[in-house]
């Protein structure tokens, strides 16, 4: 497998391509599959996670460890959500409990321990969270963020701005001292 | 409300402690069950691994953004410097311009491929390194050498007999094609590079695209690209096929409209953004306007000008008709007809159907679609008069814009047509009708 990755143009970069995919392939069809319900769609978005992995291989660690686990498990959420809504024919809406559309969040009870603040964004909306990620986390522009993503960069924009939003009215419910 | 800029920076702050919070909840590797992918997939990866994302957009660029380009800016370029922009531009606008935009620009034909072929071994040469890159390049440098060959060979054999590029270029487009029927061989070099090679070429640019493109899963929007132009090249290219003009003309738009969806998506994904397609559309309006303008004189009444013959023997056409004596020679023997019957055979002349004249008797090839000259040739023993005969046609297809000679000969009771290189016999209904009016005329 690994003549694979030699045409990669530096010998570095092919390596580090083969740790993640290595690594964390099955993960990311784990999660794809898990939103999606398929596993031909799920190859799909892994995929095109992949794609993004080599677009933004310098911005990730060298070594493979949590910041590019975070980053492989956003890109795949991000995209597979993004093909969920394709396939349920959704347009963008605010996430709402009374309108029963699935945001694949992390439930608060599941988190550890930590102080609010972390906690309210780890429980975001999966779409919210990994949109905070990539951009506070990794340090992506919202330019590459929209190719990365394959979104404009407006909607880019609006994205994080709703995760904003969101955030700032759980902070405020759990009274979190700003 | 929550100032902005105080959010931000808590989350910031606490960005990596709530990524870590949001890790725990994932399930380790030992708990995730290993997932067996298909080979589609695998082979995917492999491509993938096998081009820079990057690279593949340069790539793409190449291969459909920079072509195009030049083609159109060419087009463009040509119309407005070669038809005296803008008194003739705005007179001709329906008629010779919109022929010109397509054949002129045809003209550069090998400059563009020539282009084509430094930028690809360029661009895939100079940085490839995997083999399957090389190959590609390889494939379609190739095939670009054919239609390039053809085209210099076309362009410059042409430029011979007209005393120079310049004055070839300088032509109008019904001049510069009616040269093709004079000299069989560029007429079947420029038929040979449009049927064969540039075929060939667009076979290997579209592998080429395929090899990019499937890793990234927008080859889709190649297949909607390539099987309207490969329908409609192969309707225009081979005329054995005797396709309607009607459906000629659908397949084309058909193709139009799906090349330029194909390219805008395409390039919404490579290129991202809106502003940043504002290029690409650009060059698709002016390509769809350019081809497409071709197709605003189908069926419009056009003046067909006069055609160079072999012999340069064109004169005053319609004064001749009209009034030089016409004598109709029956074997050996020369009978000038009287001015009444004179009058009543330039009356069936002039309204000989010509479109009949070509399809029956089952000849029906692309060199008689199109404008033709039909010479009667009349003589006496005093003064030969030649009686020329043109009759405005229908705008003829853009692929057989070309101008067709025939001369009817009268000789010892028998008719025959000669066109400019093979000759041919007359449809028998054609020659009763002639032959019945000249007994007329004799009598």
């Amino acid at each position: 497998m690994w003549f694979w990755f030699a045409a990669i143009e530096s010998p570095e970069d092919s390596m580090r391509f083969e740790a993640i995919y290595k690594n964390y392939r099955d993960l990311m069809y784990y999660t794809a599959r898990k939103i999606l319900g398929d596993d031909k769609d799920a190859e799909d978005v892994v995929h095109d996670a992949f794609v993004a992995v080599i677009d933004c291989l310098d911005r990730l660690p060298t070594q493979v460890g949590p910041k590019t686990r975070a980053f492989v498990v956003a890109v795949t959420e991000s995209k597979a959500i993004d093909l969920y809504r394709r396939r349920k024919k959704l347009t963008f809406v605010e996430y709402d409990d009374a309108l029963a559309i699935p945001d694949f969040s992390c439930p608060i009870e599941q988190l550890a321990e930590g102080n609010a603040v972390s906690r309210a964004i780890a429980a975001l909306p999966a779409e919210y969270r990994d949109i905070l990620l990539l951009r506070f986390d990794m340090g992506l522009s919202v330019r590459r963020l929209a190719g990365l993503l394959g979104k404009k960069e407006d909607t880019v924009y609006k994205l994080i701005d709703r995760a904003r939003t969101r955030l700032a009215r759980e902070l405020e419910k759990e009274g979190a001292a700003l | 409300m929550m100032d902005e800029n105080r959010l931000d920076q808590l989350i910031e702050e606490n960005i990596t402690e709530a990524r870590t919070l949001w890790l725990d909840t994932l399930p380790h590797k030992e708990e995730i069950p290993r997932h067996k992918f298909t080979t589609e997939f695998k082979l995917k990866i492999r491509q993938l691994a096998g081009m820079k994302y990057t690279f593949k957009q340069a790539v793409w660029l190449v291969l459909m953004g920079i072509y195009p380009c030049i083609h159109g800016a060419l087009t463009v370029a040509l119309a407005l410097f070669f038809f005296n922009f803008p008194t003739r531009l705005f007179t001709m606008l329906f008629e010779e311009v919109a022929y010109g935009l397509l054949y002129a620009s045809e003209v550069f034909m090998p400059l563009i491929y020539v282009f084509l072929l430094v930028n690809i071994w360029y661009t895939l040469g100079s940085t490839a390194r995997s083999n399957d890159i090389k190959a590609t390049h390889a494939v379609v440098s190739f095939a670009s050498i054919l239609p390039t060959l053809l085209s210099v060979l076309t362009i410059f054999g042409s430029a011979q007999l007209q005393e120079g590029l310049l004055l070839t270029l300088y032509k109008t487009t019904i001049e510069f094609t009616g040269i093709f029927l004079g000299r069989p061989i560029l007429g079947k070099l420029f038929l040979l590079e449009g049927a064969v090679a540039t075929p060939l070429l667009m076979a290997a640019v579209f592998w080429a695209g395929h090899r990019c493109l499937f890793a990234k899963g927008h080859a889709r929007y190649l297949y909607l690209m390539a099987i309207p132009a490969g329908v409609y090249s192969a309707f225009w290219h081979y005329p054995i096929l005797q396709t309607p003009e009607v459906v000629l003309l659908v397949s084309k738009w058909i193709w139009l409209v799906c090349a330029a969806v194909a390219v805008y998506k395409l390039s919404h994904h490579l290129l991202g953004g809106r502003m940043k397609q504002m290029p690409m559309l650009l060059v698709l309006a002016i390509l769809v306007l350019s081809f497409g303008m071709t197709d605003l004189t189908v069926g419009m009444p056009a003046k067909v000008p006069m055609i160079h013959s072999t012999d340069n023997s064109l004169g005053d056409v319609f004064e001749d008709l009209d009034t030089a004596p016409v004598s109709v020679k029956i074997g050996e023997k020369w009978v000038e007809l009287e001015p009444a019957k004179a009058d009543a055979l330039r009356t069936y002349l002039k309204n000989i159907d010509l479109e009949e004249l070509g399809q029956i008797g089952g000849v029906r090839s692309d060199e008689w679609i199109g404008p033709v000259l039909v010479r009667i040739r009349i003589e006496d023993d005093e003064k030969p008069c030649k009686l020329v005969f043109c009759q405005e046609y229908e705008q003829p297809t853009q692929r057989t814009q070309k101008a067709y000679k025939m001369e009817l000969v009268f000789d010892n009771g028998e008719c025959y047509g000669y066109s400019t290189s093979d000759p041919l016999k007359l449809p028998l209904k054609l020659l009763d009708a002639i032959e019945k009016e000249l007994e007329a005329a004799h009598r």
